[in-house]
C-alpha cells in the first residue's frame, strides 16, 4: 500500500507529515513539566526528600540512636553535644527525633500503599459492576468511613496483642483508611464506564477484570494518586494521635507523636523535648500536602490557573 | 437508517449481544446469542466485531495504539509477538504509517483514530462488521477517505457489513440491502435499488424526498413528501401503526374507515406486491427521483 | 469460664444497661456515660458551630476574591492548619493560655478541666464566664482542623457555581452581585459541604478525644481512652454504640438539610 513510510493521508495532507516530530513528547513528560510548575509542589518536594534523608541516613551518620544511654545526662536543654537537649529518661532527642520520622514515614506511606491497593480495586469493581453490587460494596465503605478512624484505630491497637510494631500500626490504620480511596474510585469510575473505549473492550471480549485492570484504574490513575498523596498525610496524623495516646508505636521504640505524648507536661518547662517533634510533623504534613495539590493540578488537563 | 433515537444504534448493540435482550431472538449461522453468558459468547465475538460512532472516546486514552489494536487478540490469547506483526499488517491496511503504533490516541485527527478503530474490529478477522455510524462525526472531507476505506477492505477481506446511519447518501454509496427503522419498528426492507427507485412506505418516501438533487431543474419540480409534527415519545409509542401521528398518507388521502385501521392494527412487516417488504396498510411505490 | 459468662450476659443485657465493667463493679457504664455526654457534646457542638460558620465566610470571600492576596494567605493557613496536630496544637494553646494569663494576671483562661460543676448555683453570668473560660481554648483547638479543610471545599465549591450559567444569567439581568450571591450561589454551593460536614463528624470526634486529653476534660474522650487502657470491652462497646448513633445523627440531619437547599431534592 504505501512504499515510502508514509500513509496515504499523509502523502495527500503534508500538515500531518509535521506532526511527527512536535508529538514526541509523551503525557509523563507534559505531566511532569506541569508539575515542575507548581513552585509550592517542588519547594516541598526537595523539603519532603531532605526530611526523607535526615530520618533513613541520619541515624547513620549522628553519634547517638534513639535508646537510653547511661552517659547521656537527662534533661539538658539543647547544648553543643546534644543539639536538642536530652530526655528526663536519658535519650538524645536529635536521635530520637531522626527515628521517629523514620518510624512515622514508613507508617504513613504504608497505609497509603495498602489502602490505595485494596480501596482502588473495591471501589473500581463497586463502580463497574454497578446495581445491587455496587450498593452492596458502598454500604460498607460507608460503614468504614462513619467509624472515627483514631477511635477505631485506637481501640483495636489497645485492646489486641497484636504488638505495637510499626507494621501493626500502619495495618490497623489501613483498616479504615481504604474507604475513602474507594469512594473516590468508584466516583471516578462511575463516570468511566460510560465512555465507549470500554464498551469497545466487552465488544472484543474483555471480562470484568480485564476491563477494570486494564482500563478503568489506569484512566483513573490521576486522581487515585491525589488522594493516596493527601491519605499520608492524614495516616501521619492518626499515627501520631494514637502514640500520643501511648496506643501507638510504644517504648523503646519512638515515634514522632510519642515524643509529644511524653513531653505533654513539659511544655514550658523543658520546650526542647514539645515542640521539635511537632515542628517536624507539620513540615511534614505541609510539603506532603503540597505535592499532593501540585500533582492535583498537574493531572487535571482542565487546569487553568497559573500558579505564580 | 432512521433518525436519531429510533433505535438504530441499540439493535446493533443487541445483535451483538452487549445490551440484553428483552424479547425476540438473534440468532448466528444457526446458533442463538441472546442468552449466552459472556464466557459462552467470548468465542462468537471473535466473527463479531463493532465499530464505533465517536472517534475521540472508543478509544482508550491511556493506550498505544499498537496496544488498543492488540488489545482484542490478547484477549483471545495471541502471543506478543504475534500480536505485534499483525498490528503492523492492520495499520497498513487501513492506510496508516505502522511505525505510529506507539503514539497515542490523542495525537491523530478524528479520520485516523476512526481507522484505528477499524484496525481494531479487524484484528480478530471476523465476518461480519457492525459499524454505528463510523462516519458521522467526521468531516465531509474525511467521510469519503474512510468509506472507502472501508468498500475496499469489503473486497479484499470478504466482510458482512451491517452499517448504521441516518446519512441517506452514505447508505445509497455503501449498502446493497437497505432496512428503514422508524421509533423501534422496521418500516420498509428492500435492494438499495429497490428503496430508493420505488419507495413504498410513506416515511421512506419522505426521507427520499428530502434528499436534494444535483440538478436544478429536477430538484425544483420534484414532488415532496413531507413529514409533520414531533417524534412521539419511544416509551410510549402511539397504538397501531407508530407512524400514524406523522403520517402524510394518514392526514390526508385516506379515508375514516381506513383511518380506524391505522389505529387499530399494527401493520406488519411483507410484501404487498412491490417486490420487497414494507410496513404499511396502504404502501403503494412511488418514483421519486 | 468468666468469658462464657460475660457472653451469656451480653445478650441479656437491658436497655440502657451496658453490662459489667472490667473497671470494679461499682462503675456503671451507662451512667458515667451520660455524665460525661454533655461535657463533650458542648465542645464538639461549639466547634462545629464555629468551624461551619468561618468556614463558609472564608470560603466565599476566597471565591470572591480569587487570587488575590487575602486568598493566597488563607489557603496557606488552611494548609497549615491541616497539617498541625490536633494534640500539639492544644499544648501550645495551653501554655499560651498560662502565658496569657500570667501577662493578664488574671485567670482569665482556665487551661485544665472542664469546669462543669463549678460555677453551679451562681448568677447567669458568672455561669457564662466560666463555662467560656473553660471552653474557650478547647474550642479553638477542635475546631481549627475541621475549618481549614471545609474552608477550602467552600472555596471549590463557590467557585464552581459562580462560573455556572445561571449565576452569569443573574448577573446577566442585572441583579445586583449582593444579591445574586446570597439569592442563587451560596445556597447551591452549600451543598457539597453538607456532605463534607457530615462525614467530617467522625474527624470531630477523633480531636475531641485528643483534646480532652490535653485539657484534662472529664468528657467520653477520656472515658474512651480508660475504657482501652483497662481493656473494659463493654465500656468501649458502649462508647462505639454512642459515637455510631452520633454519627448517624448528624447524617440524618445533612440529609433533611439537603431537601431544604437543593429544590430538586423532596422527600415524600
Amino acid at each position: 500500500m504505501s512504499e515510502n513510510g508514509m500513509s496515504k493521508s499523509a502523502r495527500r495532507d503534508p500538515a500531518k507529515k509535521r506532526k511527527r516530530s512536535s508529538a514526541d513528547q509523551t503525557q509523563l513528560q507534559t505531566i511532569l513539566i506541569r508539575f515542575t510548575r507548581h513552585r509550592p509542589a517542588m519547594i516541598s518536594l526537595v523539603l519532603l526528600a531532605v526530611i526523607a534523608l535526615f530520618a533513613f541516613v541520619g541515624p547513620f551518620l549522628w553519634a547517638w540512636d534513639h535508646t537510653v544511654y547511661k552517659e547521656i545526662p537527662s534533661n539538658q536543654p539543647p547544648s553543643g553535644a546534644h543539639p536538642l537537649g536530652t530526655s528526663a529518661a536519658g535519650h538524645d532527642v536529635l536521635g530520637q527525633l531522626m527515628r521517629g520520622a523514620q518510624q512515622t514515614l514508613k507508617v504513613a506511606f504504608t497505609v497509603s500503599l495498602l489502602s490505595t491497593a485494596v480501596g482502588s480495586v473495591w471501589g473500581a469493581t463497586a463502580g463497574y459492576y454497578g446495581g445491587r453490587v455496587d450498593a452492596f460494596m458502598m454500604r460498607v465503605v460507608d460503614i468504614f468511613l462513619i467509624v472515627p478512624l483514631l477511635v477505631a484505630a485506637a481501640a483495636i491497637a489497645g485492646n489486641s496483642g497484636a504488638g505495637t510494631s510499626w507494621s501493626a500500626i500502619a495495618l490497623i490504620i489501613s483498616i479504615f483508611s481504604w474507604a475513602t480511596i474507594a469512594r473516590v474510585v468508584r466516583g471516578v469510575v462511575l463516570s468511566l464506564r460510560e465512555q465507549e473505549f470500554v464498551e469497545a473492550a466487552r465488544a472484543s471480549g474483555a471480562s470484568a477484570p480485564w476491563i477494570i485492570l486494564r482500563h478503568l484504574l489506569p484512566n483513573a490513575a490521576g486522581p487515585i494518586i491525589v488522594a493516596a498523596t493527601l491519605l499520608v498525610a492524614v495516616a501521619i496524623l492518626a499515627e501520631a494521635g494514637m502514640s500520643f495516646l501511648g496506643l501507638g508505636i510504644q517504648l523503646p521504640d519512638i515515634s514522632l507523636g510519642q515524643m509529644i505524648g511524653s513531653a505533654r507536661t513539659a511544655v514550658s518547662t523543658r520546650p526542647w523535648l514539645f515542640y521539635p517533634p511537632g515542628v517536624l510533623l507539620v513540615l511534614i504534613c505541609l510539603t506532603i500536602n503540597f505535592i499532593g495539590d501540585g500533582l492535583r493540578d498537574a493531572l487535571d488537563p482542565r487546569q487553568t490557573r497559573v500558579r505564580r | 437508517m432512521g433518525e436519531s433515537g429510533c433505535g438504530k444504534s441499540t439493535t446493533a448493540r443487541l445483535l451483538l449481544n452487549l445490551i440484553k435482550l428483552t424479547s425476540g431472538e438473534v440468532t448466528y449461522l444457526g446458533q442463538p446469542l441472546h442468552g449466552l453468558s459472556d464466557r459462552r459468547m467470548r468465542p462468537l465475538r471473535k466473527d463479531l466485531q463493532l465499530v464505533f460512532q465517536d472517534p475521540f472516546a472508543s478509544l482508550d486514552p491511556r493506550m498505544t495504539v499498537a496496544d488498543i489494536i492488540a488489545e482484542p487478540m490478547r484477549i483471545h490469547g495471541s502471543g506478543h509477538r504475534d500480536a505485534r506483526r499483525r498490528v503492523s499488517e492492520l495499520l497498513e491496511l487501513v492506510g496508516l504509517n505502522p511505525e505510529h503504533g506507539s503514539r497515542y490516541p490523542h495525537e491523530f485527527s478524528g479520520g485516523q483514530r476512526q481507522r484505528i478503530g477499524v484496525a481494531r474490529a479487524l484484528s480478530l478477522n471476523p465476518r461480519v462488521l457492525v459499524l454505528d455510524e463510523p462516519v458521522s462525526a467526521l468531516d465531509v472531507s474525511i467521510q469519503a477517505g474512510v468509506i472507502n476505506l472501508l468498500e475496499d477492505l469489503q473486497d479484499e477481506l470478504g466482510l458482512s457489513y451491517l452499517f448504521v446511519s441516518h446519512d441517506l447518501s452514505v447508505v445509497k454509496h455503501i449498502a446493497d440491502r437497505v432496512a428503514v427503522m422508524y421509533l423501534g419498528k422496521m418500516v420498509e426492507t428492500a435492494t438499495t435499488d429497490q428503496l430508493f427507485s420505488s419507495p413504498a412506505h410513506p416515511y421512506t418516501q419522505a426521507l427520499i424526498s428530502a434528499i436534494p438533487l444535483p440538478d436544478p431543474v429536477k430538484e425544483r419540480t420534484r414532488e415532496r413528501i413531507t413529514v409533520t409534527g414531533d417524534i412521539p415519545s419511544p416509551a410510549d409509542p402511539p397504538s397501531g401503526c407508530r407512524f400514524r401521528t406523522r403520517c402524510p398518507k394518514f392526514a390526508n388521502e385516506l379515508s375514516d374507515a381506513e383511518r380506524t385501521r391505522c389505529v387499530e392494527e399494527p401493520p406488519d412487516l411483507r410484501d404487498r406486491g412491490t417486490g420487497h417488504r414494507d410496513a404499511c396498510h396502504y404502501s403503494k411505490a412511488i418514483e421519486l427521483i | 469460664m468468666g468469658d462464657r459468662n460475660r457472653r451469656k450476659r451480653r445478650h441479656r443485657t437491658a436497655p440502657g444497661e451496658f453490662g459489667p465493667s472490667t473497671q470494679g463493679p461499682h462503675y456503671d457504664i451507662g451512667t458515667a456515660i451520660a455524665e460525661r455526654l454533655w461535657t463533650t457534646l458542648r465542645l464538639v457542638g461549639a466547634s462545629m458551630v464555629f468551624a461551619l460558620g468561618l468556614a463558609i465566610i472564608t470560603g466565599v470571600i476566597s471565591a470572591l476574591r480569587q487570587y488575590s492576596k487575602l486568598d493566597y494567605t488563607l489557603t496557606f493557613v488552611g494548609f497549615l492548619a491541616l497539617a498541625l496536630p490536633t494534640f500539639w496544637f492544644a499544648g501550645i494553646m495551653q501554655a499560651a493560655g498560662v502565658k496569657f494569663n500570667q501577662l493578664v494576671g488574671d485567670q482569665v483562661f482556665a487551661t485544665i478541666g472542664d469546669g462543669r460543676f463549678r460555677a453551679e448555683g451562681a448568677p447567669l453570668w458568672d455561669q457564662f464566664l466560666n463555662a467560656f473560660a473553660h471552653m474557650a481554648l478547647p474550642t479553638i483547638v477542635l475546631m481549627l482542623i475541621s475549618f481549614a479543610s471545609w474552608s477550602r471545599y467552600q472555596r471549590t465549591s463557590m467557585l464552581e457555581v459562580m462560573n455556572s450559567d445561571y449565576v452569569r444569567l443573574a448577573r446577566a439581568k442585572g441583579l445586583r452581585n449582593h444579591t445574586v450571591i446570597r439569592r442563587h450561589a451560596l445556597r447551591t454551593a452549600l451543598i457539597p459541604l453538607t456532605t463534607v460536614v457530615a462525614i467530617g463528624v467522625a474527624g470531630v470526634i477523633d480531636g475531641a478525644i485528643l483534646t480532652e486529653v490535653v485539657f484534662q476534660w472529664r468528657g467520653l474522650g477520656d472515658f474512651f481512652i480508660t475504657a482501652v487502657d483497662n481493656n473494659d470491652s463493654f465500656a468501649l462497646m458502649g462508647w462505639l454504640l454512642l459515637s455510631g448513633t452520633i454519627v448517624i445523627l448528624a447524617n440524618l440531619v445533612a440529609d433533611l438539610l439537603y431537601a431544604v437547599l437543593d429544590p430538586r431534592i423532596r422527600y415524600e
